[in-house]
């Protein structure tokens, strides 16, 4: 049989609340075509999440489906009953969810759960529960879990998130299913695991030619995967068409705006694009094309009802500028706006910053060690507590004025780095100086003259403002905690114009702020005292594209304005690509390499570094699709008890019995740059030795010793 | 596991022998001399050193209490006053009665507590959700007297279907469930009020949670989902609560056992106190304190069996 697998016609979906009906979703039309990988992306509140809900037919009790259809290989699903829905479910549609954490029933054990979803389909007539089982050790093991067949008794929580993730998609294909749905599958993952799924996914499809819808915010990852994608926006597809097309030229203003506020590396010195305002809330969606409120290339006649779908050649696009017949005037476009190339940096912030300077703060072999309180047993046994050695030396220097990156995969023990700098985790071993005086060594008391001039950004926005203080409270609570006199502080007003917030925000509080905008409060809060040298943590985590980018902006224009030094701690390569001047990586708690940003990215030296750069997800179509050849496999190991000698070894595709189980230590390069590897000279040699270096197939082990 | 299981029952001896220490020296904490109160003022010299010797209260405090530990692990609480009679038997015949209550309240509590949690939890908000919600928080405002006693004037002398005070014979174990039934009831309503609040409660928590929207996905059936996957979830905090529960019930005992007339512990140890026969008293709070912690282990221990994630946490210490 041919014709798509999946077809989704003019889909309305509603929901019903007190105030009245808000629809989630309008005239939303696409086909997912036999073996093809699909993607959909768009920004929260789009409507992703709501549209993979009523493809399973699960939407909450207040939605429904008001109009369209929704045809699965010929059989319309607004007609089946609830029995035939449920047995639909899991059997001929898969889904594979965002957090694999929360994903698996706690109590059960993996393959029980297994065996339920078979059960819940075969049935128990087919075949007995040995074979339900067989086939579940079967499925684990393709899906790239060692000893399958043992572990198949484990509860979820003995797994890494990784193997979890593993474990659904093993559950997702249990029953060979029409169509995969994959809604944010990778987004809850650090950079290494997410390519590792990715890579799964691919060779699941192309092993079994199952048809995939996939979801994500993601563009690098829609780009890593899907053959074609459709963009939604306040619910409804604005976009659709191959993923290589839509990338080299987007049509839709939205899709442009989207594709530059993406940071990359050759978006280097130029600013984001940004959104103005933010995505309508769906009681005050306009009739007419969603988008008219932000879009700059928004006429009149974009706000009447609803633009209908253009189609071009391999490409339908819901925007009236691409409609011949409609009153749209394009000769108005202003070219000058058009988002497609960003706007080179105005004023120039790199001109504007002032020359980087003498070192400002130096760390030199700084350990953060923290115990874990021992049992009575263990104390009772005087036998030593465990010893999480989150930071175990490390050898940085941040010059003044400068944008230093710190990258790393999570339980790398970037974060607890920066706080040590601040003397927010406490220093064990080593020291830290700052403007020359030693910080490594003062208490609580006598450090706070010092905080005054260093502050951090926290990564969850929200969590870290009081919610029940205004936000203009908010901003003066570090001048009552400093007992900063009245003449010296910065008026609030002015405070929120620095980070391109209204005046009136001041008498809000936090939850009704977005995720942006809390962000900004964060950053000023942080500005209040004037401070020198910021820490922060992960400044785009949690934001929407566009949002993220209009952050990275006005955090770059403070540097050159305000002549600050940051630390910029994240997992995201392609935010330090495009934002830092040199940036170190992170490994268990050591440095692994050292750099000038160009560097590192023209010349990574270090196995985990080339690995990284391999895994990232990045927009770039001429790059995607290309399989990852350096991946790095396996999982970071505990802090607890890392490897000996050099620590990546268990991951590292150059690892030797004889070199590697000594530790290496950071060796110069070139030009400030500095590697921490024993093979760094062979590999910069030969660019191509880590794609003919053996696999180690030591991943899995160093998985297990984490855990 | 077996680490924990050990580990968990040197504790609870540890417990059993601090109880069992503070019970020996308590005649000591007492104000004024026990003998004398015990005898009364009409007493003689000559009675009152008997008396003494027979106590062993002219031994030094260190023999008394070594003595009374020792005799009480191997089974010996020593004589009633009044009767002379062995107090292990009176205890051990008491704690009989008090035990069955206990145990036929908190099945009352669990297994009626429960279902009707889980029936308000099906449908969040709806007439039925509000209407056991309002039977159950008005169960849990009940006290046990309280309840005794309407269940007192309705059952037996309103309707005069049950017997209305005594144990009745354990050999006719209908006489005997005919008898419990009342008390068992009066003591289990607060915590079925109670029992049914917390299962509510963590149930809507857990059929918010993602496993359980996964499980949906997967296409199993909403029995399987509701009452395997959810229920199994949403039992463990009340089953941490169960040990708190059974305690709760052993002291709540002592009302209930005063209005039915029930020869339970709570009775002997309230005559004990009034007539103030200190081996039968310390006889009885020894016994309470020990099925107490008895309790709490065995909740422990089921909490640990139910919830694998505190399993592991025992085997990586």
């Amino acid at each position: 049989m041919t014709g798509p697998i999946l077809s989704v016609e003019h889909l309305d979906v509603t929901y019903h609340v007190r105030t009245g009906s808000l629809p989630a979703l309008r005239d939303v039309n696409f086909e997912l075509q036999r073996g093809e990988i699909l993607g959909i992306v768009g920004e929260s509140g789009c409507g992703k999440s709501t549209l993979s809900s009523a493809v399973l037919r699960l939407l909450p009790a207040n939605g429904d489906i008001s109009g369209g259809r929704i045809v699965l290989d010929g059989d319309d699903l607004g007609e089946m009953s609830e029995a035939e829905l449920r047995a639909l479910r899991g059997d001929r549609i898969a889904m594979i969810f965002q957090d694999p954490l929360t994903s698996l029933n706690p109590t059960f054990t993996v393959g029980s759960q297994l065996v339920s979803v078979q059960r819940a389909h075969r049935g128990s007539l087919t075949s007995g529960s040995d074979d339900l089982r067989e086939r579940a050790i079967e499925m684990l093991t393709s899906v790239g879990m060692p000893d399958a067949h043992e572990r198949i008794d484990y509860y979820p929580h003995q797994f890494s998130g990784g193997m979890r993730q593993r474990i659904m998609i093993a559950m997702a294909l249990l029953l060979e299913p029409e169509v995969l749905i994959a809604d944010e599958a990778t987004s809850a993952l650090d950079v290494t695991l997410q390519a590792q799924i990715l890579e799964l996914l691919r060779r699941l499809r192309s092993e079994r030619d199952t048809s995939m819808l996939f979801i994500s915010h993601d563009i690098g990852v829609i780009s890593e995967i899907c053959d074609r994608m459709v963009v939604m926006y306040g619910g409804r597809a604005v976009e659709q068409g191959a993923v290589r097309d839509v990338l080299t030229d987007p049509k839709h203003p939205y899709t442009q705006a989207l594709l530059g506020s993406v940071p990359t590396k050759e978006r280097r010195g130029q600013r984001l694009t940004t959104i103005p305002g933010r995505v309508p809330s769906l009681s005050e969606m306009p009739e007419g094309c969603a988008f008219a409120t932000r879009c700059s290339h928004a006429q009149e006649v974009c706000r009447d009802p609803g633009p209908t779908i253009v189609s071009l050649p391999g490409r339908d696009v819901r925007c009236l500028v691409h409609d011949p017949d409609s009153d749209y005037d394009t000769t108005a476009i202003d070219t000058a706006v058009d988002p497609t190339t960003p706007a080179a940096e105005t004023g120039g912030w790199l001109a504007k910053r002032r020359s980087v300077g003498e070192v400002l703060v130096d760390a030199s072999d700084v350990e953060v060690h923290f115990e874990e309180r021992p049992s009575l047993t263990t104390r009772l046994l005087r036998r030593p507590g465990d010893v999480v050695r989150a930071v175990d030396g490390v050898d940085l220097n941040i010059h003044r004025g400068e944008i230093l990156g710190l990258v790393g995969e999570s339980g790398s023990g970037k974060t607890t780095f920066g706080k040590a700098l601040l003397g927010l985790a406490p220093v064990t071993g080593g020291r830290v100086t700052y403007d020359g005086e030693d910080i490594s060594g003062l208490d609580q008391r006598q450090f706070r003259g010092m905080r005054r001039r260093m502050q951090m950004i926290f990564q969850d926005a929200h969590a870290s403002l009081s919610p029940r203080r205004r936000i203009g409270q908010l901003l003066t609570d570090p001048y009552i905690v400093h007992d900063v006199p009245h003449q010296d502080r910065i008026p609030v007003p002015e405070l929120l114009e620095m980070v391109q917030l209204a005046p009136e925000q001041a008498s809000k509080y936090p939850h009704e702020l977005s995720g942006g905008q809390a962000r900004r409060v964060n950053i000023a809060r942080a500005l209040a005292l004037r401070p020198e040298f910021i820490v922060a943590d992960e400044p785009s985590a949690g934001l929407d594209v566009s949002a993220a980018a209009s952050v990275l902006n006005l955090m770059k224009d403070l540097a050159g304005e305000l002549g600050l030094t940051y630390l910029i701690v994240t997992h995201d390569l392609n935010l330090v690509a495009y934002i830092a001047d040199r940036i170190a990586l992170m490994y268990l708690g050591r440095l692994t390499a050292v750099g000038p940003t160009e560097r590192i990215f023209d010349h990574p030296a270090h196995p985990y570094t080339q690995g990284l750069m391999d895994a990232v997800a990045t927009p770039d179509p001429g790059r995607s699709q290309t399989p990852h050849r350096l991946l790095v496999p396996g999982e970071i190991p505990s802090p607890k008890n890392p490897p000996a000698g050099c620590r990546f070894h268990t991951r590292c595709r150059f690892a030797r019995r004889d070199s590697c189980l000594e530790e290496p230590h950071l060796d110069h390069v070139d030009d400030g740059h500095m590697v921490a590897c024993h093979h760094w000279r062979e590999i910069l040699e030969d660019p191509d030795a880590a794609e003919r270096a053996a696999s180690p197939d030591l991943g899995y082990a160093a998985e297990e010793s984490g855990r | 596991m077996a680490q924990y299981l050990l580990k968990r029952l040197g504790m609870t001896v540890a417990v059993v022998l601090l109880v069992t220490l503070f019970l020996a020296g308590v005649v000591h904490l007492i104000p004024g001399d026990p003998v004398e109160l015990l005898l009364g003022p009409r007493a003689t010299d000559e009675m009152i050193a008997n008396a003494r010797e027979e106590m062993g209260l002219d031994d030094p405090i260190v023999v008394q209490v070594a003595s009374f530990v020792w005799n009480a692990a191997q089974g010996d609480l020593g004589r009633d006053f009044a009767t002379q009679r062995p107090v292990s038997m009176l205890v051990s015949n008491a704690t009989f009665h008090t035990m069955s209550l206990a145990f036929l309240s908190l099945l009352l509590s669990v297994g009626l507590g429960i279902p009707l949690g889980v029936l308000a939890a099906t449908k969040p908000d709806s007439l039925l959700d509000r209407t056991t919600s309002v039977i159950s928080v008005s169960f849990i405002t009940m006290p046990s007297y309280v309840t005794g006693l309407f269940l007192l004037l309705l059952f037996p002398i309103a309707l005069g279907v049950l017997p209305a005070t005594g144990a009745g014979d354990p050999s006719e174990p209908l006489n005997y469930l005919r008898h419990l039934i009342l008390p068992a009831s009066a003591l289990a309503i607060t915590w079925i009020g109670y029992f049914a609040r917390l299962v509510r409660t963590s149930m809507l928590e857990v059929v918010g949670s993602n496993y359980i929207r996964v499980a949906r996905a997967y296409g199993l059936r909403e029995t399987v989902v509701n009452y395997r996957y959810a229920l199994k979830n949403a039992v463990i905090p009340s089953i941490a609560i169960l040990g708190v529960a059974l305690g709760n019930l052993l002291g709540g005992s002592v009302f209930v056992e005063l209005i039915f007339a029930r020869p339970g512990l709570g009775n002997l140890a309230l005559n004990a106190i009034d007539a103030r026969n200190f081996p039968v008293l310390r006889g009885s709070i020894l016994v309470i304190a020990l099925l107490f912690v008895v309790a709490n282990l065995l909740a422990d221990l089921s909490y640990r069996f139910i919830d694998p994630r505190i399993r592991v946490e025992e085997q990586q210490t």
